[in-house]
C-alpha cells in the first residue's frame, strides 16, 4: 500500500471512530433518554478546545491568543476532556429543568450553540476568535518518528476509545438505568411517579453526553491539529442527528451504521466523483443528500436501519406444570418463555 | 445623544425587516403549530426569484412583488406536501422541527448548487440620503420602513375584520374548536402558508436591498433573530411579533453601535435565550400559553 | 403483601389532607377539602365530572401544587414533596390514561416501578455486577407472579402500546403494586375494564386493604365504589359536600342533586 493510500485510509478510520463515538453519546442522550440536546456538537467543541490549551503551552501565544497553555502529557488532556465537557453537560441540562415543550426546547439548544459559536468567535482572547486554534500537538509523538506510523497508532488509540465508549453505553442500555432512562424518554411523568428522579437522571446524561462528545473532540483534535468555530456549526449537530435517525436511535449499532453512511460515507463517498460543475456542486449535493434521507428515513423507517429491539426476558426456572414439559422438548415448535394455549386456561 | 439616534434609525430598518418576517414566522407557528425553521430559506429563495426577475430588467419593486409571490408558492407547497403529512403521521414535535430543517438544508443547497457561494446583488439605485428626527436614511430604507408599517396595518385590520382572519385567530388558540364551529381549517391553513409565505419573500427581498448582498445562506443567517423576535413578543401572535421585531431590532443595532459590532446578533441570542429562561410565553403570551409551549 | 406494613395500626390515618384549595387562572378547581384515607381502608372519592377529584388525588400525589393546605403522609408533611420522593416513601399512583410507557414491555413496565434497584445505580453498574443481576432476576419473577395474577402473562412481551385498554388498566395496578406501595392512589381504574374482571379486581382491592394498605379510590362508577369503599368523600365543583358509606350519602340530597346535575 502505497503510503498516501495509508495515509487516507487511517485519516478515514480515525474520522470513523470519531463520529461513532461522537453519535453514541448522542444516542445516550437523544436515543434512550429523549432529551433534545440540539447543541451536541458544542460539547464536541468543548473537548477540542479543552485539550488545544492544555497541550499547545506557550510557545504558540506570539501568534494566537488563548487561555491556559500547558503542555500537559498524554492522557491527562483526554481525560480533562471528557471531565469539562460533562460539567458543561451539567450547567447546560440546567437549563432545561424548566419544562418547555420539546421544540421549543431543541430552539434554546440551538440558541444556546448560536451563541456558544459568537462569543467563541467574537471574544478573540479565549480561542483565537474565527482564526481557531493551530498546531495543536499530538499525543504521544514521542513514540515514533515515522509519520505513517504514528497514523496508524493513532487509528489504533482512536479505535480504543470508540470500543470503550461503546461498551460503557451498552452496558447502560442493557441496564435497569437504561430501562429507567427509557421510561423518562416514555413518559416523564408516569417515571416520576413511580420514583425515578427524572432530573436527575436527565442531567446525568446530560453530563454522560457531554463527556462522550468532548472524548470526541480531543481524539479529533490530536489528529486534524486545528481547530475553529467552522468546525462546530450548528449544521454538525444536524448531521450526526441525520446519523442517529439513519442508523436507528436507542440500538448499539445504529450509532455506528449512522455513523459510517452519513457523516463518513456520504463525505468520503463523494471525494471520488468527478469535479462537475462549480467546485461546491458536490458539497451543496451532500448537503441535499442529508436532508432527503432524513426526510426520507422519518418517513418510511423511523426505527433506523437498526431499530432499537425488543427486550424479552428469558424464563428462569422450568414451571413446575405440564407446560415446563413442553417446553423443554426441542423441535416442539415452541419458543422458549412461550406459553402453550392450554396454559391459559389453567386458572 | 446623536450617535444613539443614529444607531435607533438603523435600528429601525432591521426591525421593519424583522417585523416582515417575524409576523410570517408566527403565523405558520398559530396555524399549524410547528417552527418552520425553513422559513429562512424561503426568504432567501424569495429574494433569488426577486434576483433572476431584477437582473432580466425588471425594476426592484416588481421584481420584489414576484420574489414573495414566488415565496408564497413555495411556502405552500411546502406546507402541503411536506408538513402537512408529517404533522399527521408523527406524533413528536421534535420530529417535525427536524424535518423542517432538513427541508431547510435542502432549499438552501439547491439554492448553492444552482448560484454557487458567490454574492449577487440587485440592480437598483440605493436613493439619497433623508434626515429624519436625528436619523438619517436612505429613500429605499424609508420605503421599507413603510411597508413594514403597512403590513402591519394590513396584519391587523386582516385578524381584526375579515373572516379569514378570525378563523386564523380561532384555530391558533384551539384547532378542533375551530373545526368543530365549521371552520375549513384546510382551506385557512392554506391562505396562511400562502399569506406568511409571501411575506417571508417580501422580507428576503427587503433584506437583500438593504445589506446589497445576497447568497445561498442570506436568508438562514438572519432566521434567529427572526426567531428571537417572535419568541420574545409571544410566539403565535403577530401583535407580538411586531413587538419583538421592534425591540430586537432597534436594541441589537444600538448594543451594535456602542459596544461592538460583533455583539449585534449576540444581544439577539441573549436576549432570546433569557426570555425562553424567564418568560417562555414570550410578552403577547395568549397563543403561546393556549399551545401549552411551557408547563 | 407487603412487609413493611407489619406495624402499621389498623385504622390509624396514612394520609391526611387539610385544607388543600388549587387556583387554575381563577378557578377555584379544589376548594378548601380535608379528609383522611386510613390504613386498611379504601376511601373513594366521587363526584360528577368537574368536581375536582383528579386534581385532588394530584395534590396528594405531587403532580399538582395547591394554593393552600397540606398533606400528611404516615405523620409527616409532604406538601411541598416532588412526585418520585413521594412514591419512593410508597405513596404510589396510577393514572387514568396515559400512564404507559409506549415502547417499553409489559414487563419491562412492571420492572420500571420496583424500588431500590441497584442496577440503576452507576456506581453498580462501573463494576463487573452479581448482585444487581440477582437482583433483576428476582424482579422478574415477581413481575410475573403479577402478571399471573391479572391474567396477563400471555402479553409479557408486548408493548405497552399494543395493549387494549382495559389491559392498560390492569398493567397500571400490577405496576403500582410492583413498587411495594404503603399507600395507593387510584384514578378510575376500572374504566373500560369489563364487568366480571372489574369485580374481581375490586375483591383485589379489597385483599390488598386487609393487607393494610390504605387506599384513595377516584371512580366515577358508582358500582365499585359500593363495592369495596368503607367511607366515601363526595366532590362537587371542588368541594366536599359530603362523607360517609356510601349507604348514607345516598340519603343525602346533596349528593343526589350533584350527580344529577353534573
Amino acid at each position: 500500500m502505497s503510503s498516501a493510500w495509508q495515509f487516507y485510509v487511517a485519516t478515514l478510520l480515525v474520522y470513523a471512530f470519531v463520529y461513532i463515538i461522537a453519535v453514541t453519546g448522542l444516542n445516550l442522550q437523544f436515543g434512550v433518554t429523549g432529551i433534545y440536546n440540539f447543541a451536541f456538537i458544542m460539547f464536541q467543541a468543548c473537548g477540542a478546545y479543552t485539550t488545544a490549551v492544555l497541550t499547545l503551552g506557550r510557545s504558540t501565544k506570539s501568534f494566537q491568543h488563548f487561555i491556559l497553555g500547558y503542555s500537559l502529557p498524554f492522557p491527562i488532556p483526554l481525560i480533562a476532556s471528557g471531565l469539562v465537557s460533562g460539567a458543561l453537560g451539567l450547567v447546560v441540562g440546567a437549563l432545561t429543568v424548566r419544562r418547555l415543550r420539546a421544540d421549543y426546547l431543541a430552539i434554546v439548544m440551538l440558541v444556546v450553540s448560536l451563541i456558544a459559536t459568537a462569543l467563541t468567535t467574537d471574544a478573540t482572547g479565549l480561542f483565537n476568535g474565527a482564526q481557531g486554534l493551530a498546531l495543536i500537538p499530538q499525543p504521544f509523538a514521542s513514540i515514533t518518528s515515522s509519520t505513517i506510523a504514528y497514523n496508524w497508532l493513532y487509528v489504533g488509540f482512536a479505535g480504543l476509545v470508540c470500543v470503550g465508549t461503546c461498551l460503557a453505553v451498552r452496558r447502560v442500555i442493557g441496564s435497569p438505568l437504561g430501562r429507567a432512562l427509557r421510561a423518562v424518554r416514555e413518559n416523564d411523568a408516569a417515571a416520576s411517579a413511580l420514583g425515578k428522579n427524572v432530573t436527575a437522571l436527565r442531567l446525568g446524561m446530560f453530563a454522560a453526553g457531554g463527556c462522550i462528545a468532548g472524548l470526541s473532540g480531543s481524539v479529533l483534535v490530536g489528529f486534524i491539529q486545528v481547530w475553529s468555530p467552522s468546525s462546530w456549526l450548528y449544521g454538525e449537530t444536524f448531521v450526526l442527528f441525520t446519523a442517529l435517525v439513519v442508523g436507528g436511535a436507542a440500538s448499539n449499532l445504529g450509532p455506528v451504521v449512522g455513523a459510517v453512511i452519513v457523516p463518513v460515507g456520504l463525505a468520503e463517498g463523494t471525494r471520488y466523483l468527478p469535479q462537475i460543475g462549480a467546485p461546491t456542486l458536490v458539497p451543496s449535493l451532500e448537503w441535499i443528500v442529508i436532508g432527503v434521507m432524513l426526510l426520507l428515513f422519518l418517513w418510511f423507517w423511523p426505527g433506523g436501519i437498526v431499530p432499537e429491539r425488543k427486550r424479552k426476558f428469558p424464563q428462569t426456572e422450568p414451571r413446575k406444570t405440564a407446560s415446563h414439559i413442553l417446553v423443554e422438548l426441542p423441535n416442539d415448535g415452541l419458543q422458549p418463555g412461550a406459553v402453550p394455549v392450554r396454559e391459559a386456561t389453567r386458572r | 445623544m446623536s450617535s444613539f439616534l443614529l444607531y435607533v434609525g438603523f435600528g429601525l430598518v432591521s426591525a421593519s425587516i424583522l417585523c416582515i418576517s417575524a409576523i410570517g414566522f408566527t403565523l405558520q407557528f398559530g396555524i399549524s403549530n410547528l417552527f418552520n425553521l425553513a422559513f429562512g430559506s424561503t426568504m432567501t429563495a424569495g429574494a433569488f426569484v426577486a434576483y433572476i426577475a431584477n437582473s432580466n430588467g425588471l425594476n426592484i419593486w416588481p421584481s420584489l412583488v414576484l420574489g414573495a409571490a414566488g415565496a408564497a408558492l413555495l411556502s405552500l407547497f411546502i406546507s402541503r406536501t411536506i408538513y402537512a403529512p408529517f404533522k399527521g403521521r408523527v406524533k413528536s414535535l421534535f420530529t417535525l422541527i427536524m424535518v423542517t430543517l432538513g427541508v431547510g438544508i435542502i432549499l438552501q443547497y439547491t439554492m448553492e448548487a444552482i448560484w454557487g457561494a458567490n454574492n449577487v446583488s440587485y440592480n437598483m439605485a440605493v436613493g439619497r440620503s433623508v434626515h429624519v428626527a436625528g436619523m438619517i436614511f436612505t429613500s429605499t430604507q424609508l420605503v421599507v420602513i413603510g411597508i413594514a408599517a403597512a403590513v402591519s396595518l394590513a396584519m391587523h385590520s386582516l385578524l381584526k375584520y375579515t373572516r379569514v382572519g378570525k378563523a386564523m385567530r380561532a384555530i391558533a388558540v384551539n384547532e378542533r374548536l375551530a373545526r368543530n364551529c365549521g371552520i375549513s381549517v384546510r382551506r385557512v391553513t392554506d391562505y396562511t402558508w400562502l399569506l406568511s409565505g409571501a411575506l417571508s419573500g417580501l422580507a428576503g427581498g427587503a433584506l437583500v436591498m438593504d445589506v446589497q448582498i445576497l447568497n445561498f445562506g442570506t436568508g438562514d443567517g438572519f432566521l434567529i433573530l427572526i426567531v428571537a423576535a417572535a419568541v420574545l413578543g409571544g410566539i403565535g401572535s403577530p401583535y407580538g411579533a411586531m413587538l419583538g421585531a421592534l425591540i430586537i431590532g432597534v436594541s441589537s443595532e444600538v448594543a451594535a453601535g456602542f459596544i461592538n459590532p460583533a455583539f449585534k446578533t449576540v444581544t439577539a441570542f441573549i436576549v432570546l435565550g433569557l426570555v425562553l429562561l424567564v418568560r417562555p410565553t414570550g410578552v403577547v403570551s395568549s397563543i403561546a400559553s393556549a399551545k401549552e409551549v411551557a408547563r | 403483601m407487603s412487609g413493611q406494613l407489619m406495624a402499621v395500626d389498623r385504622g390509624l390515618p396514612v394520609i391526611q389532607v387539610t385544607g388543600v384549595s388549587c387556583v387554575f387562572g381563577g378557578l377555584r378547581a379544589v376548594d378548601d377539602v380535608s379528609f383522611s384515607a386510613p390504613a386498611g381502608r379504601i376511601t373513594g372519592l366521587i363526584g360528577p365530572n368537574g368536581a375536582g377529584k383528579s386534581t385532588t388525588l394530584g395534590v396528594v400525589a405531587g403532580s399538582v401544587r395547591p394554593a393552600a393546605g397540606s398533606v400528611l403522609y404516615k405523620g409527616r408533611d409532604i406538601t411541598s414533596w416532588p412526585s418520585y420522593r413521594r412514591a419512593r416513601q410508597g405513596l404510589v399512583r396510577t393514572f387514568q390514561m396515559r400512564g404507559e410507557f409506549d415502547h417499553l414491555t409489559l414487563l419491562e413496565n412492571l420492572l420500571v416501578a420496583a424500588p431500590g434497584q441497584l442496577g440503576e445505580k452507576a456506581r453498580w453498574l462501573a463494576v463487573p455486577g452479581k448482585r444487581w443481576r440477582s437482583q433483576e432476576r428476582a424482579l422478574v419473577e415477581k413481575a410475573r407472579e403479577l402478571l399471573e395474577r391479572f391474567e396477563l402473562s400471555e402479553r409479557e412481551d408486548a408493548y405497552a402500546s399494543e395493549l387494549s385498554g382495559g389491559q392498560r388498566r390492569l398493567m397500571e395496578l400490577a405496576r403500582a403494586l410492583m413498587a411495594d406501595p404503603s399507600a395507593l392512589l387510584l384514578d378510575e381504574p376500572m374504566a373500560g375494564v369489563n364487568p366480571t374482571l372489574g369485580r374481581r379486581l375490586g375483591e383485589h382491592l379489597l385483599e390488598l386493604a386487609r393487607s393494610g394498605l390504605a387506599i384513595i379510590l377516584v371512580e366515577h362508577e358508582l358500582r365499585l365504589i359500593e363495592q369495596v369503599c368503607d367511607h366515601v368523600v363526595a366532590m362537587a365543583q371542588g368541594r366536599v359536600i359530603a362523607e360517609g358509606t356510601m349507604a348514607a350519602l345516598r340519603e343525602q340530597a346533596e349528593v343526589v342533586d350533584a350527580y344529577i346535575v353534573g
